[in-house]
């Protein structure tokens, strides 16, 4: 019997253009190319858009 | 001949059933395994009292001021004798009360009119599948050899296990953590998307992964499962990000739709999703052959079973043709808080619609239960104001969800939601606060303005 042994490295969810962490306050989503993208704002997604093209 | 045959007995089957029975006729049901299906042998009845339990003893620690947990075997027994007796009362009676021939048995087609069942074959004018779906099991190396739980073993465990991971992160990934945790068991969730209930509105994935961290689950998202291996007491999961070792493992990947009954022989086709195909009406590729509930794929929902079970029959024995919409059914997350949604933005253009967020930190009876996290998410199509789709995470927004749905789908705006009057303190008034964030900062609202 025992409890959980982790040795795993835990992903921080984080805005897909400028890097801020993500949380339920601040997070934004975009469908770009038919995959979904975190940002922490309207104007990361848009600039991550622009650089993407 | 048969007028109709029923294949199944859970909640579609039995909705079917009763319908058939309502309009004057006398069903054939073939069933197999535990009378009543899913919902009540092995989902939501079972799963739902655990959390209960789970949920007693919370609300006692916080009282006490330290953690105090249930014993693990008196909680499962409690769940075991909720099953038994729901069982009898919702099916085992029900089922004597209703004039139907039932058959314990495998059907399977064997041409567009007749079924085979224990070797006996049986024609008739119409049929229902409504053969509900099983825990979808993953090809991962080693999974097989190491052993492994799923919704079934995992509310029936044969022992008490200190430590559990959890493969998945959907609704019963988070229904289970919380349950075990809060049995005083180390629970770890491993999820492949980058969050948590991914096709959920990305305010409530991120607040759920914190209610789980809250009570001390650990949450790892953006993870690749590889491999599971036994070690001496415990089971090694593999990953792209590292190892983690547990007593036991819970896949909790989905359901997939039942639907090994030789179907080509009908001529009923299956969707893209694997269920079967149906029409608007529930007529599936053969126009004598209908089907409802779980065996239709994605959403599963036991709601949604009974209520296509009787639309089904009523449109098989009748000629009906009444139409089901699968999109307008709300979903619950028995978590604590709960999660639940209704609605959807598919389908609408890009601009068309606008979004608010209201955190219940904004509501009084929030403050009142002691428990501020949560939010309520609406969105509406901006020109009529006419309410899309909502969002919530909250105390009984399990409940809650119904006005919302009720609102949808009647096609009502913001301003009908507004113009009612909500009772004053309650959970419920967080779709009012919702509906006036559209014209007004609620934060600087008094009480039930």
């Amino acid at each position: 019997m025992g409890g959980l042994r982790l040795r795993l490295d835990k992903d921080v969810l984080k805005c897909e253009y400028c890097g801020m962490p993500l949380t339920e306050h601040n997070v934004y989503t975009r469908e770009i190319g038919g995959k979904t993208h975190y940002f922490c704002c309207e104007h990361c997604a848009d600039a991550y858009e622009a650089k993407s093209r | 001949m048969k007028d109709l045959v029923i294949i199944g007995w859970g909640a579609a089957g039995f909705a079917a059933l009763i319908k058939a029975n309502q309009l004057g006729f006398k069903p054939t049901v073939i069933g197999y395994g535990p009378i009543g299906g899913t919902c009540v042998n092995v989902g939501c009845i079972p799963s739902k009292r655990a959390l209960r339990i789970g949920e007693l003893y919370s609300v006692a620690s916080r009282v006490l001021g330290e953690r105090t947990y249930p014993d693990f075997g008196e909680a499962f027994k409690d769940v075991k004798d909720l099953v038994e007796s729901l069982r009898k009362r919702k099916y085992e009676d029900v089922l004597a009360s209703y004039d139907a021939e039932v058959i314990e048995g495998k059907a399977r087609f064997v041409s567009p009119r007749a079924v085979k069942v224990n070797g006996e074959i049986i024609e008739a004018r119409k049929f229902i599948i409504a053969t509900g779906s099983s825990p979808k099991v993953l090809e991962i190396k080693g999974l097989r050899e190491a052993g492994f739980w799923t919704n079934s073993e995992a509310l029936y465990p044969d022992r008490e296990v200190d430590s559990l991971a959890i493969i998945g992160g959907r609704a019963q990934a988070l229904e289970f953590a919380q349950m075990y945790r809060r049995l005083g068991v180390d629970v770890a969730v491993l999820q492949r998307s980058k969050v948590l209930l991914p096709d959920w509105e990305p305010e409530v994935s991120l607040l759920a992964e914190r209610v789980l961290s809250d009570e001390g689950v650990y949450v790892f998202t953006n993870v690749e499962v590889r491999e599971v291996r036994r070690s001496a007491n415990s089971k090694v999961i593999v990953t792209n990000r590292g190892e983690i070792e547990a007593e036991e493992i819970l896949l909790a990947t989905g359901r997939k739709p039942n639907v090994d009954l030789n179907l080509e022989a009908a001529g009923v086709e299956l969707g893209p999703n694997g269920g079967v195909k149906v029409n608007d009406d529930l007529s599936t590729t053969n126009p004598n052959v209908y089907a409802a509930g779980d065996v239709l794929g994605e959403p599963m929902l036991e709601s949604l079973a009974g209520y296509e079970g009787s639309i089904a029959a009523e449109n098989a024995l009748t000629g009906s043709r009444k139409s089901t919409n699968r999109r307008l059914a709300p979903q619950a997350i028995f978590t604590q808080p709960n999660i639940a949604r209704v609605g959807s933005a598919e389908g609408y253009e890009v601009g068309s619609l606008e979004s608010r967020v209201i955190w219940l930190s904004e509501l009084p009876k929030a403050s009142i239960l002691g428990d501020e996290r949560g939010l309520v998410k609406m969105t509406v199509e901006r020109e009529t104001k006419r309410i899309v789709s909502v969002q919530m995470v909250a105390e009984n927004a399990g409940d809650v969800i119904a006005e919302a749905a009720l609102a949808i789908r009647h096609g009502l705006t913001i301003d009908d939601i507004i113009e009612v009057v909500h009772p004053f303190p309650t959970v419920a008034e967080s779709l009012r606060l919702a509906a006036l964030s559209f014209y007004v900062d609620v934060s600087r609202l008094s009480c039930c303005v």
